[in-house]
């Protein structure tokens, strides 16, 4: 199973109780995959933070891959090399707006 | 010595309309400020307030120095015994107890900023979410200033207000607003504006206690009791709908959720799998979901069997309850007079013109020339919520809704500049196919609406999940309240940014007890005010004529004319650099986030929020200052070449607007709630929680269909409390901060209102009072303000009225010290006097005058 | 060439934005307001209407206060603008008793808008002691008129109540706006001929 440097970021980290971890995941997990595992392991109100509704992720929620904007469906696992950096953020839903 | 001479380009920050400035800087001294022609954002014309800045900029009461009290007693007007120190000592001493925070709980801090500088906004809010504080809040603002009128505006119209279309309006009514007459969003533009829709012919009725600014301006004045808007505006509907039979159905079933069915249960009958709501297609003789791409023929009228469950469209629900609402029943509680509310309800759908369409710009598009515009007036009361919905409810049924001529949200699309696209937002649909934002302003979007929880922050927003603020943040009965929720923290240092909530939120007292209780405060100011005093350190702020900013007008939905025309980005720079030891608090910040190693968060917030893409985004682990900051932004948006260096030459870029962006209505699939059938759900889940933590619930709130709720005010039963007291904003003044300026201070003692209780001068004399009597105003809570009274033929007979928020007592602050009346110190802030649907805090007032 | 102004009471919405742009124009120290805007009422309730009046000297044609300056301080300039010299005004104050619009003001001392705190940079750089123990007044900002700018409350104005230009010229837009708006003078039986019309609120 490949590694993830995961940083959870402001208000996160500290429902999580921890902000930075490193973590195995599944072989092609995706971001929304990640934050269901999220989800399990750092209990409800983590996972009220990040779902809005069962199975449907806050629009406030921004996840970033190596620094990158990534979708809910992109793959958080990388083959070989260093593990992928993963930062999970809830920013205010003020402007926002984007194609 | 040579003389330099030059004009900067930059923006006003005496309110949060910002209009785009030049100033005109001799060597190094600012002789005067105008408009810039340049820039969409006041076309180059200022009001009072604009031209007067100079005298703020050089106020000598200025804070120059960074300052820590050293009197350990906090009280209002208890001098905190000021020392001078270093930037560094002051950095050094703040970063530490925010380490502490951070490390311990994060949401132990609260921030608190002001609304007028509208720029801090974004950073503010970007350092609350990098530091994991859920606590902020724009102190006064949020709490009577806008919680309904812009959580009504984003739902409807996908913008924090709304203005009537000017340039082709033909018949407005105002309920308790002032678009257009000296004050607010878009300010001077609006002005302009609504001059040429009065020269062009624009019918303009105003619904208000008072006949100052828009309604002495109306072509009619409505004067009603304070509070009871709904009441009047539901009548409206129920005459349109029932007694005319008009209605805008082409609109209602492809714009709303009118036709969607309704079942026995009040809510939405479902599709069994998608779960999506359904409506009734006439044309195929059965119920489809409400998204059916050739469903054409949706009913609004009717009863349907529909899974096994008799189904109504929401419409009809609408009318049926609206029946109720009669022009009689309404007279009876606003004292405006059933036989107006008919007529106008008449001229209102007559004007309306429903079925007419305009073309513009080879377009083909709906024409409705009459706007239904609700504000502070109707806005600042415990029953906002329905207030501003029922008034809507007059745009929504005749289609009169970001259409041509009607209620025009401002700028809820924006397709970007011509070269880049940028910037580019527009309303998507939902859940349930209701509208979401494009872009907000707010900390969550007005829809959808989140499930409530139990709270864990200072407002209980958790468990109101239509609110922005709530009174808890300074409220008599805080602690109560946290203590019945299990808060599990209370708040242990303050970070203030120019906000005066001693005078900006309600009585003093009872703000200062709040303050109080907090071990260390925080504040950047430009002066030290009745706030200051509670602060432990201050820091000196730059004003708006020394600060820099990349988007002092952003978003655009906030302050930037509706209607066809140009769009316009212009930034805020130095008009003179700053003096003393003051610096840019956004550069403050940016420094603090460095020192408390938070740097990765802030930037990656930065990125999402400013939208900084390609090479612009931040690194997560490199420092920038704030210029840096805003020179990204800029070009994110603009192109690499236009980046700050450009912008601080040339000030503002503009290009043209597009028919599609502001008369969006017609392009978009999007719909609207006549029927708030997610409040069912809503007050099931709060009421559960609330119950469970023993505060009292009343389902009444929480209707999906508006009616007029009493204010406190109106259940004051004591005879002797025989006036209505309301706010009002006056042109001159800005929250409390303008009171300091000479130049504005010299205006004011000359209007005979702006320092003065506007009492309607019969009633004066009933009383035995003369024009500019010092009397005491007393409310039931036993609060009291003193003042003199101005006798007024343009109030309500029941009514005082006093405007701006006057009435410091700082020494600190000489030329405003002793000025003019305090509201605010009327006014309870505590839980009954907040709305249990969105938390607004009511602001009228029952009053008896003592001697 | 008679240069006026037409105020469109219609237009106006009292927002001040007149009488603090003059006072950032000329720099006028304390009290001394050329450009002010005054509030009336009219009617009673809750048939009222409250006016603004946007006031400044309105360069009468037959203007007192020329007439009683003993030294010639006061006087008529080019286009009809009433100016005074300051070097010849003796601060006898006869124009002020002579002006029925209280156009005209006693400057007195040179304190300027923060008591006992000094003059501000701005201040520093505005006042002149020359204007100290004079009369002061509009002068419809004739600098700026020569530069081809408008007076500065007219630039400013968000409304754009005020419209100044040439009323010998029936072509110009003043001229035109008076005309077939009805603009009417401010106590015209007083036989000052005023050269500013006032456009009616209705
Ligand atoms: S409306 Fe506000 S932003 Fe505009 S000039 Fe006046 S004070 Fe400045
Ligand atoms: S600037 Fe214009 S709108 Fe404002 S008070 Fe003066 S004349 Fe009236
Ligand atoms: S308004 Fe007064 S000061 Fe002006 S010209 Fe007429 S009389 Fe003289």
């Amino acid at each position: 199973m490949p590694e993830i440097q995961l940083k959870l970021m402001g208000s996160l980290g500290r429902l999580a109780g921890e902000r930075e971890t490193r973590l195995l995941v599944d072989e092609g997990a995706t971001v929304r995959d990640l934050l269901t595992l999220l989800a399990e392991r750092y209990g409800p109100e983590f996972a009220g933070a990040i779902f809005r509704a069962p199975g449907e992720v806050h629009t406030y929620l921004r996840a970033f891959l190596d620094e990158r904007d990534a979708e809910l469906g992109d793959r958080v696992a990388r083959e070989g090399g260093a593990p992928a950096a993963v930062a999970v953020l809830i920013v205010p839903g003020f402007e926002g707006g984007s194609r | 010595m040579t003389t330099t001479d030059q004009w900067i380009p930059s923006t006003c920050g005496l309110c949060y309309g910002t209009c785009s400035i030049r100033g005109h800087r001799v060597d190094d001294v600012l002789v005067k400020i105008e408009g810039n022609p340049e820039s969409a954002i006041g076309r180059g014309r200022l009001c009072g307030k604009g031209v007067s800045g100079i005298m703020t900029l050089y106020d000598p009461n200025r804070v120059n120095v960074p300052l820590r009290r050293t009197n350990p007693v906090k009280g209002k007007g208890v001098d905190p015994g000021w020392q001078e120190i270093s930037w560094d000592e002051a950095l050094d001493e703040i970063t530490a107890r925010l380490r502490k925070i951070h490390d311990d709980d994060p949401r132990k801090l609260f921030i608190q900023r002001t609304t007028t500088n509208t720029s801090i906004r974004a950073p503010m809010m970007m350092f609350a979410a990098a530091f994991g504080t859920p606590n902020s809040w724009a102190a006064g603002g949020g709490l009577h200033c806008g919680n309904g009128a812009h959580l009504i505006g984003g739902i409807y119209h996908a913008s924090w207000s709304l203005v009537p279309d000017f340039q082709h309006c033909r018949f407005a009514i105002y309920f308790g607003a002032s678009k257009g007459h000296g004050a607010g969003h878009v300010s001077c533009t609006n002005m302009q504006d609504a001059a040429d829709a009065r020269a062009r012919g624009m019918r303009l009725v105003v619904v208000d206690p008072m006949a100052n600014f828009a309604a002495a301006k109306a072509n009619e004045w409505v004067p009603i009791r304070p509070g009871t808007d709904a009441a009047m505006a539901l009548a409206m509907v129920n005459v349109i709908l029932n007694d005319l039979g008009v209605w805008d159905a082409e609109y209602l079933a492809h714009k709303t959720n009118a036709p969607y069915l309704i079942g026995p249960d009040g809510c939405y009958v479902r599709d069994a799998e998608t779960r999506k709501p359904l409506v009734w297609d006439a044309a195929r003789g059965h119920a489809v979901r409400y998204d059916t791409p050739d469903a054409a023929a949706l009913a609004l009228e009717g009863e349907y069997e529909v899974a096994g469950v008799r189904a109504r469209p929401a419409f009809v629900l609408l009318r049926e309850h609206v029946r109720q609402f009669t022009p009689e029943w309404a007279e009876g509680i606003s004292t405006v007079s059933a036989a107006m509310i008919r007529r106008l309800a008449r001229e209102f759908a007559a004007e309306a013109m429903v079925g007419s369409t305009i073309v513009l710009d080879g377009k083909r598009l709906p024409y409705r020339p009459v706007a239904a515009i609700y504000f502070r007036g109707s806005q600042g009361h415990k029953n906002s919520v329905y207030n501003c919905f029922a008034i809507e409810l007059l745009n929504e049924i005749v289609g009169a809704a970001d259409v041509v001529g009607g209620a025009l949200g401002f700028n809820p699309v924006c397709y970007g500049h011509p070269e880049t696209g940028k910037p580019w937002y527009e309303p998507k649909p939902g859940p349930d196919g209701l509208m979401i934002t494009g872009t907000w302003v707010a900390p969550h979007l007005p829809y959808p609406i989140a499930d409530p929880k139990p709270p864990t922050t200072m407002s209980l927003g958790g468990l109101f999940p239509l609110g922005m603020f709530g009174p808890t943040m300074a409220s008599s009965d805080q602690e109560e309240l946290w203590t019945k929720f299990g808060l599990p923290y209370r708040p242990e240092m303050m970070l203030n940014y120019g906000a005066n909530s001693l005078l900006s939120v309600g009585n003093s007292d009872t703000v200062a007890a709040t303050l109080a209780r907090i071990p260390f405060i925080v504040s950047f100011d430009i002066t030290l005010t009745e706030f200051s005093e509670f602060a432990d350190i201050v820091l000196p702020d730059t004003c708006y004529l020394e600060s820099l900013d990349s988007r002092p007008n952003v978003p655009f939905i906030f302050n930037h004319p509706a209607g066809l025309g140009e769009w316009s980005w212009p930034i805020r720079q130095p008009v003179v650099p700053p003096a003393g030891q003051r610096r840019l608090a956004t550069d403050v910040l940016v420094e603090l986030v460095d020192r408390l190693g938070i740097r990765e968060e802030f930037n990656a917030v930065a990125n999402t929020h400013l939208k900084l893409d390609g090479s612009h985004r931040l690194e997560f682990g490199t420092r920038y200052g704030y210029e840096e900051i805003c020179d990204r932004e800029l070009k994110s948006h603009f192109g690499a070449a236009r980046g700050l260096a450009w912008f601080k030459e040339h000030g503002v870029i503009s290009w043209p607007k597009r028919v599609e962006e502001v008369y969006w209505r017609a392009f978009l699939g999007v719909r609207v709630p006549i029927y708030w059938e997610f409040l069912i759900g809503l007050n099931r889940n709060a009421k559960r929680i609330a119950n469970a933590h023993g505060l009292d619930w009343d389902d009444v709130w929480y209707d999906p269909l508006p009616r007029w709720l009493p204010c406190p005010s109106h259940e004051v039963r004591d005879g002797a409390f025989d006036l209505w007291g309301f706010y009002y904003r006056d042109t001159l003044h800005t929250n409390s901060f303008t009171n300091e300026n000479p130049w504005l201070d010299e205006a004011s003692r000359l209007d005979p209102f702006s320092y003065t209780i506007a009492l309607n001068a019969a009633t004066g004399r009933t009383k035995g009072l003369r024009d500019g009597q010092e009397v005491t105003l007393e409310s039931p809570h036993g609060r009291r303000v003193r003042g003199r009274v101005h006798l007024t033929e343009t109030v309500h007979p029941e009514c005082v009225g006093i405007g701006g928020c006057a009435g410091h007592w700082a020494k600190t602050l000489p030329i405003a010290q002793g000025k003019g009346v305090m509201f605010n110190d009327l006014l309870e802030v505590d839980w009954a006097h907040g709305s249990p649907v969105n938390l607004n805090l009511d602001t009228c007032v029952k009053l008896r005058i003592v001697p | 060439m008679r240069y006026g102004m037409a105020i469109d009471l219609k237009r106006c919405v009292g927002c001040y934005g007149c009488q603090l742009s003059c006072k950032a124009e000329h720099g006028t120290p304390p009290g001394v307001l050329f450009a002010r805007v005054l509030k009336r009422e009219f009617g009673t309730f809750p048939n009222t209407q409250l006016v603004y009046l946007p006031t400044l000297c309105f360069h009468c044609t037959s203007a007192p206060c020329v007439d009683v300056c003993p030294t010639g301080a006061s006087h008529y300039r080019e286009g009809g603008v009433v100016d005074v010299t300051t070097d010849d005004c003796v601060g006898c104050r006869a124009c002020m008793q002579a002006c029925p619009y209280g156009a005209r003001f006693f400057n007195e001392t040179q304190t300027g808008y923060f008591p006992g705190q000094g003059l501000t940079p701005y201040e520093e750089r505005r006042y002149s002691k020359e204007n100290v123990g004079v009369v002061m007044k509009c002068n419809f900002c004739i600098d700026r008129v020569k530069a081809g700018l408008e007076p500065a409350c007219v630039a400013n104005c968000a409304a754009r109540a005020r419209t100044f230009g040439d009323l010998d010229d029936p072509q110009s837009e003043v001229a035109q706006l008076v005309r077939l708006r009805g603009g009417e003078q401010l106590q015209p039986e007083l036989g000052t001929h005023p050269n500013v019309y006032y456009l009616p609120p209705a």
